[in-house]
């Protein structure tokens, strides 16, 4: 074997050991980019993982508050479930000027007017859930009447008589006649007679349920009005 | 300081200073016994004083523990040729030990079949030429203080200059002056292609084997005494002479002796044994050389009083004939080859009676980690390149092939670990899924949908805290009403969002405490009094309204009560109009005991539970009782 034959014979075997060797390579890139890609996935499926234990622990968590505040509401609900199967908590515009009109006559009132907004629903952000929401009318009585006293019984009539409750906002009245002979001659022979004069304004407030759709109970606000 | 490939001991400078072994000069012939005392480092004879300092000194005991050093071989296999005059040896060193050794007279002869046999058996292992033939020349060049990169171009042409083309040639740099002009100095060697020696490098050419190197006897020695030396000496506290003088008594070549003047070679001879080969004439022969060389070296400088170290690498019996102070040497140190092998720990090469150098100087020369000069032939020289390539390409491959397998590894283990926690993630999930169906279950079964359930009830709350009467105020009012005092007129009336008009906060920023305060309405109450009591005199009226304003203010928990006009109390920043001798009607001024009509303004808030009723039709529960007449209006 001469020299160059052996450079030859040694070029050669360089040449194949080369491509030999880059093709190592290649299998080795190739090997530790599979393995980065399979790690980054599981990496990528644990986070997913991790977030959907989240979302599962907030939900279970979530309903637990939820269900355990229900429990604890559960007696006061009962409640309010009556008053609501008795009507007492939804308003009826018919009702307030049925009672009014019983309450006039009961406490001798000479002039009653009566003003009813529509009733419709609040618009407080508070006042709007899921599956409730409260109502409201906006009523107005200009009234004659007797006495204060008569009027304050009449008042104490309108929370007693309505259903839902009552925001007074404004009462204001004066007294437009003194007691004098005169006066018991007119009322001895006329009735009632005017004393006080005034104006009361209240929100008249009541609760409407809204029924939800429950597809998979995922809890869809989308509601349609209920009865 | 060129890396050898055996191990420091410790810096020179730091060890204990212990007086070097003298040789016991004895007289007559010695003995066998002579020459091992005076080679065994641990017999050296060391002053009593530094040997008391040695025992004291904890660090002088670890020096004493400092084990001898030993020749290193390489991890891979190797074959050595060494060629001479006369002959050559072949090594081939495999698994750190010398597997076999193989002279033949010449390259021409039938034995080289032995040789081609050897190589056979391992065709991938290098091939280390070691040549100590007669034919080589040294000639000490001084050039010019150039650069150190424009040095090499410069000994290039000497070289060119010297020896003719055929030759194999390199230079040995010897330094560089300190002072002066700061020339420098090499050596520049060529090495005759004789025809024995074109002979063995033809034969190498025909071997699929590849020549790594070619390495020159007398070159080399610089190293082999150094590491000699280190073996010798280990332990001690040990400086080089100025001169040392090795002669190795050589199968292939004769007696190979070498100067080295401050461990660089200054001077090199070979000789030829006369007369009979017996070891007496042997011995005398080997002084005989020796002397003419210490001749030539007094040409050199060296004078009778220099330090002078002498090794003589021959068999025991020439050994035992050889008397060191016919020479006048410092110090000799009659070695066999076996004795050197034992001491640089050189397995496998050399045995018990071996009677010639030549093993020894090949396996250290050949199969030292670095050289003092390589040599190559132009042909091998492109062998060599790509060999060194074919290995530097196995190294970078190996190590990334490593490194990845690391990395692989690593992210292998990352991956399990992965799947560990995603597996123990989806346990947990679904346990996690399983309590919430369990719940959601559970939940199912109530009487009510939950929602709703809290729905209603956050409503009826927020609804019953909405809820607000004028009649508590109002009753609470009337208890503080006398007859003297009489309410003509009243306004109550609530002031929405009050809270919010007095904040300047954003909604959104505001605390579960302050909207809960909106809820605390602000109420007005407006109400015209008539007091028909002390009306006669200003001062008394004033006074008595005032009472009733503190009266009202406590009983009502007002935040405020005034008057908005009263009688006879004119600001300074008001003006006013009176008419004097008549009765005008106008309250500022009117003091005669008739009843004044006051506005009053009274600003309060609604507080829970006083504005609470219940909302259920028909239930007077909760519904605060009808406050007591105030106006006195009743018939």
């Amino acid at each position: 074997m001469s020299a160059a034959v052996k450079l030859q014979s040694l070029r050669k075997r360089l040449i194949k050991e080369t491509f030999i060797y880059l093709g190592l390579f290649v299998f080795e890139i190739g090997s530790a980019y599979f393995l980065l890609t399979l790690r980054d996935s599981y990496i990528e499926e644990g986070g997913t993982l991790t977030g959907q234990m989240a979302a599962l622990s907030g939900q279970t968590h979530s309903l637990q508050d939820q269900y355990v505040k229900a429990q604890k509401s559960m007696p006061v609900y009962l409640e309010i479930s009556k008053k609501r199967d008795s009507a007492g908590l939804s308003l009826d515009r018919q009702k307030v000027k049925d009672t009014i009109d019983k309450l006039k006559n009961t406490h001798y009132m000479p002039s009653v007017r009566l003003s009813v907004s529509p009733v419709v629903d609040s618009k407080d952000s508070r006042m709007v859930r899921k599956t409730a929401q409260m109502i409201a009318s906006e009523v107005g009585i200009r009234f004659e009447a007797v006495s204060d006293e008569e009027l304050f019984a009449f008042i104490q009539g309108l929370p007693r008589e309505l259903p839902g409750a009552l925001r007074m906002t404004k009462l204001s009245f004066n007294r437009t006649n003194a007691v004098s002979d005169d006066l018991l001659l007119a009322i001895t022979q006329k009735g009632a007679m005017s004393m006080l004069s005034g104006d009361l304004q209240f929100v008249w407030m009541g609760i409407r349920t809204v029924s939800v759709d429950k597809p998979g109970d995922d809890r869809n606000p989308k509601t349609k009005k209920g009865p | 300081m060129f890396n050898l490939g055996y191990k420091r001991i410790k810096p020179k400078s730091k060890q204990p200073k212990i007086k070097p072994a003298k040789v016991r000069k004895s007289k007559g012939k010695p003995t066998q016994e002579d020459a091992a005392v005076k080679t065994t480092p641990e017999t050296a004879v060391v002053s009593g004083e530094a040997k008391a300092k040695q025992k004291r000194s904890l660090f002088a005991w670890f020096k004493r523990k400092t084990v001898a050093v030993k020749f290193r071989f390489p991890k891979t296999p190797l074959f050595v040729l060494m060629v001479g005059d006369d002959g050559a040896v072949l090594l081939y060193i495999k698994n750190r030990e010398v597997q076999h050794r193989d002279f033949i007279a010449s390259a021409a002869s039938e034995d080289l079949r032995i040789f081609t046999e050897r190589f056979s058996e391992d065709t991938n292992a290098p091939l280390v030429m070691v040549v100590d033939t007669m034919d080589q020349t040294y000639l000490p060049q001084t050039l010019p203080p150039v650069t150190s990169l424009s040095v090499g171009k410069l000994i290039k042409r000497r070289l060119e200059r010297e020896f003719p083309d055929e030759e194999i040639r390199g230079a040995l740099p010897l330094g560089r002056e300190s002072k002066g002009r700061k020339d420098w100095h090499y050596l520049i060697i060529a090495l005759e292609k004789t025809p024995a020696l074109a002979q063995w490098l033809d034969y190498l050419d025909t071997l699929p084997n590849w020549l790594s190197g070619i390495y020159l006897i007398p070159v080399e020695m610089e190293m082999f005494i150094r590491l000699l030396d280190k073996s010798l000496y280990a332990g001690q506290t040990y400086k080089a002479p100025e001169w040392q003088f090795i002669v190795s008594y050589n199968k292939v070549s004769g007696f190979r002796q070498v100067i080295l003047r401050k461990g660089r070679i200054a001077l090199t001879r070979v000789g030829q044994p006369i007369g009979e080969l017996t070891p007496e004439v042997i011995a005398g022969n080997i002084e005989q050389e020796a002397q003419n060389t210490m001749e030539y070296l007094k040409r050199m400088g060296y004078q009778a009083q220099d330090e002078l170290h002498l090794y003589v690498i021959a068999s025991e019996a020439i050994n035992k004939y050889i008397e060191p102070e016919r020479l006048r040497v410092t110090k000799a140190h009659h070695l066999t080859p076996h004795m050197v092998g034992e001491m640089l720990g050189l397995a496998g090469a050399t045995q018990m009676g071996d009677q010639y150098g030549d093993v020894v100087l090949a396996t250290v020369i050949g199969a030292a980690r670095q050289h003092v000069l390589k040599l190559i032939t132009k042909s091998a020289q492109k062998l060599d390149t790509l060999f060194k390539l074919k290995v530097g390409q196995r190294i970078a491959i190996s190590i990334f092939t490593g490194a990845l397998v690391s990395y692989v590894g690593s992210t292998m283990y990352d991956i399990k670990t992965i799947i560990n926690d995603i597996d123990s993630l989806e346990t947990s999930r679904n346990a996690k899924q399983r309590e919430l169906d369990a719940l959601k279950a559970e939940v199912a079964k109530a009487p009510e949908d939950i929602d709703r359930i809290t729905d209603m009830v956050e409503l009826y709350e927020l609804l019953t805290k909405r809820a607000a009467m004028p009649l508590p105020l109002i009753d609470r009012l009337s208890r503080v009403l006398t007859d003297d005092v009489r309410v003509k007129g009243l306004s109550w009336e609530v002031v929405e969002n009050a809270a919010k008009s007095t904040s300047n906060k954003n909604n959104n920023e505001r605390s579960g405490k302050e909207k809960e305060d909106e809820e605390d309405t602000t109420v007005m109450l407006r109400l015209q009094v008539q007091f028909s009591k002390d009306t006669d005199e200003q001062k008394r009226f004033i006074k008595m309204a005032e009472e009733w304003r503190q009266k009202m203010k406590a009983a009502l928990d007002a935040k405020d009560v005034h008057y908005l006009a009263l009688p006879g109390q004119v600001k300074e920043s008001e003006s006013f109009e009176i008419s004097l001798g008549q009765a005008t009607g106008n309250a500022a001024n009117r003091f005669d005991g008739t009843p004044i009509d006051v506005d009053v303004e009274i600003e309060t808030h609604l507080k829970l539970p006083e504005g609470t009723v219940l909302i259920e039709e028909g239930n007077s529960a909760g519904v605060p009782a009808a406050a007591k007449p105030l106006t006195g209006a009743a018939p």
